[in-house]
């Protein structure tokens, strides 16, 4: 049981990640991006080459934040430069290029098989017996920083000015604010966290191949988002831990309703999590939580009166 | 200090704009009028770089800045208020004004991450200067609540207080007394007026002749995308071209 928890622990800190991607792109920036499996793919496979070529647990992962960092920034760039209505199939086809290159570039990949046996950080000190708990350990930590990081910057300028963007970019633009570089920053950074996200997904099963980048890692970030509020790092924590709860409590409803065979279950798994995500959407349109809002300063309108000219 | 040159615009076959030249000196308030659909928004857009001219300039400050996006004109401080009150719904008044500072941190990921010292006291003092804003158009009371619940006159004051947190040189107004209740005009006039002792400089598109009449050092009269004529509030008033355009008799 505490392996299990452990496993689920961990896959829920990675799934946390992607959706605080989705949250500063689309969240907070209002823009989507369809391709979150793909850019999650890109960090994996940026890592397992890395360290299945010698490099260490942090020059691996700091690469696949750079790489997915500069083509979150491309991808972003290009359907700007198409128009901005494009960036729902930018990014679904880019995903889609990733998922064919993993597929097929063979040489470079494992095509379909894979690449395997990605060594797992110090995993010769810690041993096999508590590595898990050691992994979900790194896992947490990463998390907080990420939260803390994102919880820091986008409570200033730069998330007001991401949330004015979104809200209305022509205002933004003729309030001094620079659009398309706002946006392209959005896309970098989501892709920064996506290649985090990347890394410890390779490191976490030390073999990735294609099958373990579906829409449905897209589909769960955007329910995590959705679920936790547009905007709210807070939220999406919750959101993220709610939809993964439910999906893992319906596991046992096999127990309890006898009558259904696996594959039932599957898809009635896949139905409670939407009607889940619409009743939630009916009773709190607005998500469990609301983004962070400035808070005028309690004392200002008897003191600013006085000094108002 | 922005002069507008044969400026043209289509929509589709309508054009909004069919040469219309206009120059704006320094330190003045500047009036447009004309009648509904002669191109004062337009021209407006074209100036503040939210619509791309189909021909002619726009200079501002001796540079060509025709087409320039909006973003480059406001930190040159040229800002503008939109006819259609345009909010950020999901931001409070308050961050709707704090929005307006010019501070190239605004734009920095890294920057409250790094130094958070700094960019907290530069916020705190912004925050001061915005609630102040506040207060000057009677909104303070509502800092914390979002744009959907203010009336339509509120959403003007908001949109001047906005634009003043940018520290402008230049102000382009877009009917800010539409819907704007009488008292509340006045204390409009009143601020446009300190505003211009500071040397601020206005262009203003207003159907109000109180408020022209009141405000304008010059009036440039404007139909079918053309700039009619221009001079002082009385002569354009006494203008038999500009009644017969406009006025229709009224004045
Ligand atoms: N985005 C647009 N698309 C199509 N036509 C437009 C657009 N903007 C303006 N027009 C047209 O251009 C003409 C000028 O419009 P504009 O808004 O500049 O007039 P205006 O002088 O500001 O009028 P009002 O006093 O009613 O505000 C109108 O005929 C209008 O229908
Ligand atoms: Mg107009």
């Amino acid at each position: 049981m505490i392996a299990y928890l452990t496993t689920i622990m961990t896959l829920v800190s990675i799934a946390v990640l992607i959706a605080f991607a989705l949250n500063v792109q689309w969240g907070m920036c209002g823009m989507v991006n369809f391709g979150l499996a793909g850019f999650v793919a890109l960090g994996a496979y940026t890592t397992a080459l890395i360290s299945l070529n010698g490099g260490g647990f942090f020059v691996s992962v700091f690469a696949a934040i750079i790489v997915c960092a500069v083509m979150g920034a491309i991808v972003s760039l290009i359907s700007m430069r198409l128009s901005e209505d494009y960036l729902a199939v930018v990014t679904l086809g880019f995903g889609e290029i990733i998922r064919l290159v993993t597929l097929n570039e063979g040489w470079l990949t494992g095509g379909a098989l894979g690449l395997p046996g990605i060594p797992r950080p110090m995993i010769d000190v810690i041993g096999t017996d508590h590595y898990e708990v050691f992994f979900l350990g790194i896992c947490v930590v990463i998390v907080g920083i990420v939260f803390a990081g994102l919880e820091i910057a986008t409570r200033g300028p730069f998330g007001r000015s991401l949330r004015a963007v979104r809200d209305d970019d022509l205002v933004a633009s003729s309030l001094g604010k620079n659009v398309l570089l706002l946006r392209v920053k959005a896309f970098a950074v989501g892709g920064g966290i996506t290649g985090i996200a990347g890394s410890l997904q390779a490191f976490q099963f030390s073999y990735i191949d294609p099958s373990q980048f579906t829409a449905i890692m897209t589909a769960y970030a955007f329910m995590a988002v959705i679920a936790g509020g547009q905007g709210s790092h807070r939220g999406l924590i919750l959101g993220a831990c709610s939809v993964m709860f439910l999906l893992e409590a319906t596991r046992f409803l096999k127990d309890v309703v006898d009558v259904l065979d696996n594959s039932q279950i599957a898809a009635i798994r896949l139905i409670l999590i939407g009607a889940g995500l619409i009743l939630l959407l009916i009773f709190r349109p607005q998500g469990l939580l609301r983004e962070y809002r400035l808070k005028a300063p309690k004392s200002s309108p008897s003191s600013a009166d006085s000094t108002a000219t | 200090m922005l002069s507008v040159q044969s400026l043209t615009k289509k929509f589709g076959g309508v054009a909004a704009l069919a040469g219309c030249s206009l120059e704006i000196p320094e330190g003045q308030i500047t009036a447009i009028i004309g009648p509904n659909g002669a191109g004062k928004s337009t021209l407006l857009n074209c100036i503040a770089g939210a619509v791309t001219p189909d021909g002619g300039h726009v200079r501002y400050l001796g540079t060509d800045v025709t087409g320039a996006k909006p973003y480059i004109l406001a930190r040159n401080r040229l800002v503008r208020t939109f006819q259609i009150s345009r909010e950020l719904s999901s931001l409070s008044l308050l961050e709707n004004v704090l929005l307006a500072r010019q501070n190239a941190s605004d734009e920095s990921f890294f920057d409250p991450i790094l130094f958070p010292a700094r960019v907290r006291r530069q916020q705190d003092a912004d925050i001061d200067k915005a609630m102040k804003l506040l207060v000057r158009v009677g909104l303070e009371g509502l800092a914390d609540a979002t744009p959907n619940i203010l009336s339509g006159g509120q959403k003007k004051l908001l949109e001047l207080a906005r634009a003043l947190m940018l520290e402008p040189r230049m102000v382009l107004l877009d009917e800010p007394a539409a819907g704007v209740a009488p008292p509340m005009v006045q204390v409009l006039i009143g601020i446009i007026k300190e505003l211009h002792q500071e040397g601020v400089t206005f262009v203003l598109v207003e159907h109000n002749m109180d408020m022209v009449s009141a405000l304008s050092d010059q009036v440039c009269v404007m139909a079918e995308g053309k700039d009619l004529m221009s001079g002082s509030f009385e002569q354009v008033a006494s203008d038999a071209r500009v009644v017969e355009a406009y006025l229709g008799g009224v004045l």
